[in-house]
C-alpha cells in the first residue's frame, strides 16, 4: 500500500512538473517570439521600406537577385514554362514603356532592397501583382511584407481599384507567407499549372478586395 | 464542336471535397456566367456520379478573353465565396481527338 501511495505520489508530481515546465517553456517562446516581432517592427520603421517608379537601369540589378532558373520562374509566376519562350525582363520592360504595367523599387536608407510590379487591368478596377523580388537580407521577410502592402496601398489609392489578384507557386513558401501576411487570401489552387523541365508546378491564386472601410458605395 | 484557330478549348477539372460541397458549387454557379461578358461559353458541365469532382468543357474565342475572364473583377469578388476555402482544379487546354 505504502509502495503504492508513493509511486502514485511520484508520478503525479513528476507529471504535473512536465506540465510545468512546458508550460514554462511555452510563455517564454511565446514572449522571445512577441519580442522578436517587436524588434523586427522596430528595425523595419528605423529603415522605412520607400517605394519609387523603377528605372531601367535598376532592372538589371534587381534581375541579378535571382541566380538560377528556378528563382527566376518563381519570381515571374506568370502562365510560363521554362525554358521561356523569350526574355522575361525585356517582356516586363516593354509593358513598363507602354504604360500597361508600372514597375515599383523599393528602397531602405536609400539602398535598392526589392521590386515588384503591378498590371492594370479592365479599365483599371483590377491589379495583377507580380514579380515580386526582395534581396538577400536578414530581414527579407518582414521588407518583403512590406513592398506587398505598399504596392496594395498604391493601387488601393484610385478610388476605381476594386481588387488585386496575383499568381505564386504553391511551393514558394517566402512569397505565400508575405502575400499573406499582407492580406490576400489563397483562392485557387491549380495543379500542375506549369512545366518546368520534367517537373510540373502548382500554382495558387490570390486575391485582395479594396479594404470595407475605403469601399465607394 | 467546330474548334477554330484562334479559339480556346479548356477542360477544367473540379475536385469538390463533401465536406465543402455547396460553398465549391456556390462559387461555381455564381462565375460561370461571366464567361459570356469575354466571348466565353460552358460547352459541358458533367459531374462525377460520386459527387467528388465535376468536369467543365469552356471555350474562349480568344486567349485575350481567356486572360480577361481569369482577371474579371466580378470574378475575383465573387472568391470571398469560397469563405477561406481553397479551391483545387486541374486546367487542361484540349483540342479535338483525331
Amino acid at each position: 500500500m505504502g509502495g503504492d501511495y508513493w509511486f502514485t505520489y511520484r508520478y503525479k508530481s513528476q507529471t504535473a512538473e512536465r506540465i510545468r515546465a512546458a508550460e514554462q517553456a511555452r510563455l517564454a517562446a511565446d514572449v522571445r517570439s512577441a519580442y522578436r516581432q517587436q524588434q523586427f517592427a522596430a528595425r523595419l520603421r528605423r529603415h522605412q521600406v520607400k517605394l519609387t517608379a523603377s528605372k531601367p537601369a535598376e532592372l538589371v540589378e534587381v534581375a541579378s537577385w535571382a541566380s538560377s532558373p528556378t528563382e527566376v520562374i518563381e519570381w515571374i509566376g506568370e502562365d510560363s514554362n521554362w525554358p521561356p519562350a523569350d526574355n522575361p525582363m525585356a517582356r516586363l520592360l516593354a509593358r513598363h514603356r507602354s504604360g500597361e504595367c508600372s514597375a515599383w523599387s523599393a528602397r531602405v536608407s536609400d539602398r535598392l532592397v526589392g521590386f515588384g510590379a503591378l498590371h492594370l487591368r479592365h479599365g483599371g478596377k483590377v491589379a495583377e501583382l507580380s514579380h515580386l523580388l526582395v534581396k538577400r537580407h536578414r530581414h527579407g521577410a518582414a521588407i518583403a511584407v512590406e513592398v506587398v502592402r505598399q504596392l496594395a496601398a498604391l493601387a488601393f489609392a484610385d478610388p476605381h481599384m476594386e481588387v488585386l489578384r496575383l499568381q505564386v507557386y504553391a511551393h514558394d513558401t517566402l512569397r505565400n507567407r508575405a502575400y499573406e501576411q499582407a492580406g490576400f487570401r489563397a483562392a485557387i489552387l491549380n495543379s500542375r499549372a506549369a512545366r518546368v523541365g520534367t517537373d510540373t508546378w502548382d500554382r495558387v491564386e490570390m486575391f485582395l478586395e479594396r479594404p470595407s472601410a475605403q469601399r465607394l458605395l | 464542336m467546330k474548334h477554330n484557330k484562334s479559339e480556346v478549348l479548356l477542360a477544367v477539372l473540379i475536385d469538390i471535397p463533401p465536406e465543402d460541397a455547396a460553398i465549391v458549387l456556390t462559387y461555381e454557379d455564381a462565375v460561370l456566367p461571366l464567361l459570356s461578358r469575354h466571348g466565353g461559353r460552358l460547352q459541358r458541365r458533367v459531374r462525377a456520379v460520386d459527387q467528388s469532382a465535376e468536369l467543365h468543357l469552356i471555350s474562349f474565342d480568344s486567349r485575350e478573353g481567356q486572360e480577361a475572364f481569369a482577371t474579371d473583377p466580378s470574378r475575383l469578388q465573387l472568391m470571398r465565396l469560397l469563405q477561406g476555402r481553397l479551391l483545387r482544379q486541374r486546367v487542361f487546354e484540349v483540342t479535338e481527338a483525331p
